[in-house]
C-alpha cells in the first residue's frame, strides 16, 4: 500500500519551501480550503487525511497503531520520508499540532518550523492546569459515543451529500466533506481526548507559533498560554477569531498570522 | 408554548412574532462567530430559562459535552465548508429537564462577499425518535452478534464434518482390501453371497463419504477445484452410463448425442456429475419407462441433459432442490445423503456452467450447460 494513497496526500503550489497542513478531529483536508490559495504561489502545499479520515484508506485503519497519538505521528514521518520532503514547515490544526510535535521529536531533520493552530496537549483539567473539561466531562463524551447518543459521523454521510449551496464545491461534494466511519471516529475521540503530551513541550527546539483563539471551547485561552510558556522557542499569538476553527472562521486572520511568523 | 394568544390578534393573525416564538420547534439565530442573538420562547422553555438568558452565550454552550465538542469540531466545520447541514441528532445541555434529544439543521446566511452573517438553527424535540432508533441499534447489534455466532457454529459444524469423512476412510479401506483379498480364495457359495454384500454395501459407504468430502469442500474452502483436459464426451458418458446399468440392470438409457468437438473439463468431475444426475433419474423415474441422456457439443456450447418420465418433483422442494442433505423421498435414496445435487452444482459451478431443471408431468430432466467464452 502506498503511503500516498493510504493517508490520501495531496501537492499543490508552485514554490521550493514545503508547507504541510495536517487537520483535525472531526474534519479532512477540506478545512484549509480558504487558507491553502494564500500560499499555493510561494510554497509547496502538501496536504493529507488522516487514516480513518475524508478519502484516506480506511483498509489501512488499525485499532492497535492508532490507540495512541504516535501512530498519526508515524504517518507523517512516513509521507515527508515518501515525498522526500525536507525543512517542512508543518501547520496542523487541533490534536495534529501535537500529532505533529510528536512527529518532529521522531525526526527533528525533517522539520523546520512548527504552526499550531488551536492546539492542546492535554483536554482534562489536573490540579493547576486547565484543559477545558473535567474528566467526568470526558467520560460522558467517550460514552454518548459508544452509546450512539449522538448522531456522530452516522447522519452525516447523506447530510453531506446533500446540498449543492455552493456552486464551486460542486465536485468536491460528490466525495462529501470530513467524512468518517462511525467505529473510527468514536476510537479517534478517544485517542485525541485521553491523551496528555504536555511532557514533550519543553523539549520542542524548533521555532513554534501558537495560535490561540478566544472564546475556543475545546482548547481555552490558559492552554495556548500553558503551551507558550512551556515551549522555549515558540511565540503565541492570541486571535481575535472565536470557537476551535479559526481556518474556517477567520481565514485572513489566520492566514496573516502565519504570514507574519514566516 | 402554553400562553395564551393576546386579544390583540385573531388566531388566524400572521403574527410572526408569535410564529417564531410560540412554535413546535426551537429557532435560533447567531451571528457569524455563532453567538446567540435571538431564540424563541420554545427552544428556551426546553432549556428552562427565558430567551434573554442566552443572548450572546456561544450556541454549542446549549449541549451536553459530547454535542458541545461535536458541534466545534464538525458541524460548525461543515456549516462553513457546506453552508448547512441537516438532522443531526444531539443533546440539550440538562437544565433540569434532563438531557432532552433533539434534531438539529442548521443554515448559513453569507454576504455577496462570501463571508457569513448570520446562522439559523431549528430544533425539533427528538425523545421519542431516539428511543426508537435506538432500540433498532440495539436489535441490530443483537442479531449482528448472533449471526456472528452462528457462522462460527457453521464453520465448526462443517469442519467436523471434513475430519469425520476423512477419518473414516482408512477403516472402510482396510475392510475393501480385505474383502478385495477374500473374493480371491477359494469360497462357498454362500460365502460369495456374503462377499458381494460386502464389497457392494462398502463401495457405496465409500461413495458417501467422497461425497461428504466434496461437500465440506464446496463448503469450506473455495469450492470444488478442477483439473481441465480435452475430454470426448462421447466416451465419458457412455461409460458412466455402463456403469450405471450394473446397478439398475432392467432399466434402458438411450442415448441421443450431437457432440461435434471434444470439450475442455475434468474428466472424472463431470462423469461424477452425470453419473449423480444419472442415478437420480433411475431412482426417482418411472420404472416402466427409459432414461435419456442427451449431450451437445459445439463451437459455443456444450450441455449434457438427462430425462426421466414419472412423477413431476413437487412444487416445495424446488427451492431446495440443490442444497446439501436435501432429499426429496427420503424412503428411495439410494444416495443415502441427499448430496448428489448440491455436489452436481457445485461441479458446474467448477466449470463456469449451470444446472437448470424442468419438471411437469411428461418430463422431468436436468440440463447442465457450459457456454464457450
Amino acid at each position: 500500500m502506498s503511503i500516498i494513497k493510504r493517508n490520501n496526500v495531496t501537492i499543490r503550489g508552485t514554490g521550493q519551501q514545503v508547507m504541510m497542513f495536517a487537520h483535525g478531529f472531526g474534519c479532512d483536508q477540506h478545512m484549509w480550503r480558504y487558507i491553502v490559495p494564500a500560499f499555493e504561489d510561494d510554497y509547496k502545499v502538501v496536504m493529507f487525511d488522516h487514516v480513518g479520515a475524508g478519502n484516506s484508506d480506511l483498509s489501512a485503519y488499525s485499532y492497535e497503531k492508532y490507540d495512541r497519538l504516535d501512530g498519526y505521528a508515524t504517518d507523517i514521518v512516513e509521507i515527508a520520508t515518501a515525498l522526500q520532503l525536507q525543512d517542512v514547515i508543518f501547520v496542523g490544526h487541533s490534536v495534529s499540532a501535537i500529532i505533529g510535535l510528536m512527529a518532529a521529536e521522531m525526526a527533528p531533520h525533517l522539520f523546520k518550523s512548527l504552526i499550531l493552530v488551536a492546539p492542546s496537549p492535554c483536554y482534562i483539567n489536573d490540579e493547576d492546569y486547565v484543559g477545558g473539561f473535567r474528566k467526568d466531562e470526558i467520560d460522558e463524551l467517550l460514552e454518548s459515543l459508544n452509546s450512539n447518543h449522538l448522531g456522530w459521523s452516522m447522519a452525516m454521510g447523506p447530510v453531506i451529500m446533500g446540498n449543492p449551496d455552493r456552486k464551486e464545491l460542486g465536485e468536491e461534494l460528490s466525495n462529501s466533506f470530513c467524512k468518517t466511519d462511525p467505529e473510527i471516529a468514536k476510537h479517534f475521540a478517544r485517542t485525541t481526548f485521553l491523551t496528555d503530551k504536555r511532557s514533550i513541550l519543553p523539549q520542542v527546539k524548533l521555532p513554534s507559533l501558537i495560535l490561540q483563539c478566544s472564546n475556543d471551547v475545546i482548547a481555552p485561552v490558559e492552554v495556548g498560554e500553558y503551551m507558550h510558556k512551556n515551549m522555549p522557542n515558540s511565540t503565541l499569538v492570541i486571535m481575535s477569531a472565536t470557537g476551535h476553527c479559526p481556518n474556517l472562521s477567520a481565514p485572513h486572520e489566520t492566514t496573516a498570522a502565519i504570514k507574519a511568523f514566516l | 408554548m402554553n400562553s395564551k394568544i393576546p386579544s390583540s390578534i385573531s388566531p388566524l393573525a400572521e403574527d410572526f412574532e408569535d410564529f417564531f416564538d410560540h412554535s413546535v420547534c426551537g429557532f435560533i439565530i447567531t451571528d457569524a462567530e455563532s453567538n446567540i442573538q435571538r431564540m424563541n420562547k420554545t427552544a428556551a422553555e426546553w432549556l428552562n430559562g427565558s430567551p434573554d438568558d442566552f443572548i450572546n452565550k456561544r450556541f454549542s454552550d446549549l449541549f451536553a459535552v459530547g454535542g458541545r465538542i461535536y458541534f466545534e469540531t464538525h458541524l460548525w466545520p461543515l456549516l462553513r465548508m457546506q453552508g448547512h447541514f441537516d438532522e443531526v441528532t444531539v443533546e440539550l445541555a440538562d437544565t433540569g429537564n434532563g438531557k432532552m434529544p433533539i434534531y438539529l439543521n442548521g443554515l448559513e446566511r453569507k454576504a455577496d462577499t462570501g463571508l457569513p452573517v448570520f446562522m439559523r438553527f431549528v430544533l425539533f424535540r427528538a425523545t421519542d425518535r431516539r428511543l426508537y432508533e435506538q432500540n433498532l441499534q440495539m436489535a441490530k447489534q443483537l442479531a449482528e452478534k448472533e449471526l456472528s455466532g452462528e457462522k462460527q457454529n457453521a464453520v465448526i459444524r462443517e469442519q467436523f464434518i471434513a475430519v469425520l469423512g476423512h477419518d473414516l476412510r482408512n477403516p472402510l479401506g482396510a475392510i475393501m482390501s480385505a474383502t478385495q483379498m477374500l473374493a480371491r480364495t477359494t469360497l462357498a457359495k454362500n460365502e460369495e453371497r456374503l462377499i458381494k454384500v460386502l464389497q457392494n454395501s462398502s463401495k457405496r459407504m465409500h461413495e458417501m463419504i467422497d461425497n461428504i468430502m466434496d461437500l465440506a469442500r464446496g463448503r469450506l474452502g473455495s469450492g470444488i477445484t478442477i483439473n481441465p483436459t480435452t475430454v470426448n464426451l462421447d466416451d465419458l458418458l457412455k461409460e458412466v452410463a455402463e456403469e450405471l446399468k450394473l446397478a439398475w440392470p432392467e432399466r434402458i438409457i438411450d442415448f441421443d448425442f450431437d457432440i461435434e468437438t471434444e470439450v475442455n473439463c475434468d474428466r472424472g468431475r463431470i462423469a461424477q456429475l452425470t453419473s449423480n444426475l444419472l442415478a437420480n433419474a433411475l431412482t426417482h423415474g418411472s420404472n416402466d419407462a427409459s432414461v435419456l441422456l442427451k449431450a451437445v457439443a459445439n463451437d459455443s456450447y456444450w450441455e449434457i441433459s438427462i430425462s426421466n418420465q414419472g412423477k413431476p418433483i413437487p412444487e416445495h422442494s424446488f427451492a431446495n432442490l440443490f442444497h446439501p442433505f436435501h432429499r426429496q423421498d427420503a424412503h428411495s435414496s439410494q444416495n443415502g445423503l441427499g448430496l448428489g445435487l448440491y455436489i452436481a452444482s457445485e461441479i458446474a459451478k467448477a466449470h463456469q456452467g449451470q444446472i437448470t431443471v424442468l419438471s411437469n408431468e411428461q418430463v422431468t430432466s436436468f440440463t447442465f450447460k457450459v457456454i464457450m467464452a
